[in-house]
């Protein structure tokens, strides 16, 4: 259960991952872009799935919707790119979300009782529908964890 | 062999925060295809270029269980070098190999499908922090083309300095009819 902490009202991005929606803090997102041409590489990193490049960066794009809802998509739409922080410095990476986000303000996160798994900062409630609040950091953590790097490498 | 010549690649200036490489010197480098995929290697790390055909006489078979991607050695100033099959190191998709190239420097050979063009870069980019695996030692970081991102092998990755003794020993051993 996640303790209850008082959040500031802020503005957050709603995104959708097939037929679930989740939010994330409007301060830790770039940009929403359009799909562009996914390049693969071979590599041994769980829950990333290959490179975009994006106004002359190279952005690694991590897979969460396995984490977050059982499935890959399969389609990437859209990328969102959100600010992931490696100890001080900030790196860009692109998240496949299935269609359009929309940003949403004067909303007060509330303590997310459904599910204690770290990545989950809160929720938002909108009409009675309460939206899990993810931690990018956390999320992508989980994603990867340094002990269970894939074995295959294609 | 043949190479195509080549179709410009994307000059990278200083814009790129995950650059690894300032100077605009152009270099020189070598895409090929391995696997089915599109790799590249600075044109400094080759040596040589053979075709599998040219170099049928010359390479001594090695089966080694635990190195499945290595089955031949050839001799190149009086040091073998292991010729790893790029395709079957990186589990890609089976394919019929027709280069090797014998890399400078260091004792060891890329089996490859074959070498789709030759081209120049001013820059590679790091790769991604969020990449954690053993791909931080096998590439230098990523090349941008005009058609996409290519991962830049880098000559001293794909061999560690353990395997290679384990390499050498077995070599030594059966060279010697001893078993390692």
């Amino acid at each position: 259960m996640t303790a209850f902490q008082e959040l500031p009202e802020a503005t957050y991005v709603l995104l959708r991952l097939g037929d679930r929606r989740f939010a994330l803090p409007a301060d830790c997102v770039e940009e929403l872009a359009s799909a562009s041409r996914l390049d693969k590489f071979p590599h041994q990193t769980k829950g990333v799935e290959g490179v975009i490049v994006r106004r002359k960066r190279v952005l690694a794009v991590r897979d969460v919707a396995s984490l977050l809802t059982g499935r890959a998509l399969l389609v990437h739409r859209f990328y969102l790119i959100v600010r992931r922080h490696y100890g001080a410095q900030v790196e860009l990476e692109a998240l496949p979300v299935s269609g359009d986000c929309e940003l949403i303000g004067g909303v007060v996160p509330l303590p997310y009782e459904a599910d204690s798994r770290p990545y989950f900062a809160g929720c938002i409630d909108l009409a009675g529908d309460q939206i899990p609040l993810l931690d990018v950091d956390k999320l992508a953590a989980a994603t990867t964890p340094v002990a269970e790097l894939a074995g295959s490498c294609a | 062999m043949s190479a195509a010549p080549s179709h410009g690649a994307r000059a990278l200036h200083s814009s790129g925060r995950a650059r690894v490489s300032a100077a605009q010197k152009q270099e020189p480098v070598i895409v090929f295809v391995a696997g089915g995929k599109e790799m590249a290697i600075p044109a400094g790390a080759v040596h040589e270029i053979r075709s599998t055909d040219s170099l049928a006489g010359e390479a001594a078979l090695l089966e080694q269980a635990d190195f499945p991607w290595i089955r031949h050695t050839i001799e190149r100033g009086g040091t073998t070098h292991y010729v790893v099959s790029v395709g079957s190191f990186f589990g890609l998709s089976r394919t019929r190999p027709s280069l090797v190239l014998v890399l400078r420097g260091v004792r060891c050979a890329l089996l490859i499908d074959r070498i789709e063009r030759m081209d120049s870069l001013s820059a590679i980019y790091a790769l991604p922090r969020a990449f954690q695996g053993d791909e931080r030692r096998w590439f230098l970081g990523l090349a941008l083309f005009d058609d996409g991102a290519v991962p830049m092998l880098n000559p001293r990755g794909l061999l560690t300095t353990e395997q290679m003794e384990r390499l050498d020993a077995r070599l030594t051993a059966s060279l010697s009819g001893v078993p390692a």
